[in-house]
């Protein structure tokens, strides 16, 4: 991969860092008086979605990250990897490990589409789609007529998360949740 | 790319009113408005100073700010005088800095720093409109923060004599694996470190609005040493993290003029930078200035900080370098 110097530096841009991927997030030019110019940059890690903070003497340069992000419909899970295909009617493969899921487990369910980043072919993050719908398996009982007093009880999902949901639904229905909070959105429309 | 201007006409007539406010103000204490060339036969020499060469041939520079003909002047006729000028420092682009700025430089002869930085506070106190935070802030007077003081109570070293082996070990402790400020060890080794640990480690616990002074003696530039204190004669106006004027108790030895311009030509030789010859007239001028303080202050960003934008290109008619 090619070297990229401090005026290259983009928000986007994809470079190693301490070994791993990280995500240009944000690159301010700072310069006191007559003295030395730095980059202060924000990268994000795209193995831990953890943000750093680095300041790099302007002129510094660091090696470029092969990494890709793909559109992919999640297939399967055999226990140990999780299995998804890419949309783009290559009918590729890919599977990818308990770190590279990681929180996205929560919200897998079959034909769900989701963002895969790969590092040199190798996924290192699934991010669910923003929204999922979910079948409720286990709740307390329903309280009928109960629409408003903004009361909510904990309800497990098919994939096993557990939502806080309004009081008044029940097991079997549908629901819509926010992947990115965990938070219920309301009954799934198409159901 | 678009032919029309990147700036509403409120922020242009905002800049134009502060522009005539700046004049008036200096014309009534009374500082003379001078105008000399943009373009020179002399260049900057400070190894981080880089001017643009228009003729080979010809060795002409734009210059990086009008300090050397106004010293001339200034040397010459024995008044004050002050100019607002473009000015040109090749790679120096981000948001807050555009390889061509606008400048105010004042030179108030018979002035010492201490006067000058309150001449420019009541400047700044007499522009229409300031933002709340300057009224806030700096309305009845900017604090004054020493750097040599504020660096010795953080890291319990001196800045004029802490060894370079030291300031390395503290620059890699500070954040490791981001590279290193060279291997070069010299006082320009010193002065990046020191700008780096000050930017890192003092700086975000610094006032909103504060004149940093007694400067490191490594980056004296072109201001008197106070020998006893053991500091440079500068100052720096910070805002928000950001500086926004820059002044000096002249030197007026030619001699130490010259010692300064080895030292920074030996750094240039000693990082394969591009030589830059001495200028004889600005030693020349030096060496006849009257006592004097002289101040550069960054008019677009004042006019940034004073609308209350966050970078250059929300006030610069045509953004650099697509205009």
């Amino acid at each position: 991969m090619a070297n990229f110097s401090t005026n290259e530096f983009k928000s986007g841009l994809k470079v190693l860092l301490e070994g791993d991927p990280c995500s240009i997030v944000e690159n301010e030019f700072v310069k006191p008086g007559k003295g030395q110019a730095f980059n202060r940059v924000r990268l994000k890690n795209l193995k831990t979605g953890r943000v750093w903070e680095r300041t790099f003497k302007s002129g510094e340069s660091l090696e470029g990250a092969d990494v890709m992000e793909h559109e992919m419909e999640y297939m399967y899970s055999d226990g140990e990897y999780w299995h998804f295909m890419k949309t783009d009617d290559s009918y590729e493969q890919i599977a990818a490990d308990k770190n590279a899921v990681s929180d996205a487990i929560h919200w897998l369910k079959d034909n769900s589409r989701c963002t895969v980043t790969l590092w040199n072919d190798v996924p290192i993050l699934v991010l669910a789609p923003n929204f999922v719908d979910l079948e409720i398996t286990e709740t307390d009982p329903g309280l009928k007529g109960d629409t408003a007093t903004g009361g909510s009880k904990p309800a497990t999902l098919s994939t096993g998360a557990v939502v806080k949901v309004p009081l008044f639904i029940n097991i079997g229905e549908s629901i819509r949740v926010d992947t990115r909070t965990g938070e219920y959105q309301g009954r799934s429309k198409s159901a | 790319m678009s032919w029309r201007p990147e700036v509403s006409w409120s922020v242009l007539h905002a800049r134009g009113e502060l522009l005539v406010a700046i004049r008036a103000h200096l014309a009534s204490l009374p500082v003379l408005e001078i105008s000399t060339p943009a373009l020179s036969k002399s260049a900057a020499v400070d190894p981080h100073l880089q001017s643009f060469s228009v003729d080979e041939g010809a060795d002409l520079f734009l210059q990086t700010s009008p300090e050397s003909f106004l010293k001339r002047v200034v040397a010459a006729y024995g008044q004050s005088v002050f100019e607002i000028t473009h000015a040109f420092r090749k790679n120096d682009q981000g948001q807050r800095h555009n390889p061509e700025f606008i400048l105010l430089e004042w030179y108030q002869v018979g002035s010492n720093l201490s006067a000058l930085m309150d001449a420019l506070t009541t400047l700044l106190n007499s522009l229409p409109r300031p933002p709340m935070v300057w009224r806030d802030s700096a309305s009845r007077g900017i604090k004054r923060c020493s750097y040599t003081a504020l660096f010795k109570a953080h890291f319990g070293l001196d800045p004029n004599t802490v060894s370079y082996d030291v300031l390395a070990q503290l620059v890699d402790k500070a954040e490791a694996d981001v590279g290193h400020l060279g291997s070069i060890y010299d006082e320009q080794f010193r002065s990046d470190c020191l700008d780096y640990l000050f930017l890192k480690e003092i700086a975000p616990a610094l006032p909103n609005c504060f004149y940093l002074i007694e400067f490191p003696i490594c980056q004296a530039a072109l201001a008197e040493i106070d020998d006893e204190g053991g500091f440079a004669k500068r100052f720096e106006l910070y805002w928000q993290g950001i500086e926004l004027a820059n002044g000096y108790q002249e030197l007026r030895d030619s001699e130490a003029l010259y010692r300064r311009y080895k030292a920074h030509d030996q750094a240039r030789r000693d990082r394969g930078l591009e030589r830059v010859d001495f200028d004889n007239r600005l030693a020349d001028a030096s060496a006849r200035l009257p006592s004097c303080a002289g101040v550069a202050l960054g008019i677009d960003r004042l006019v940034m900080v004073w609308l209350e934008k966050q970078c250059l290109g929300d006030v610069t008619l045509f953004g650099w370098p697509d205009h």
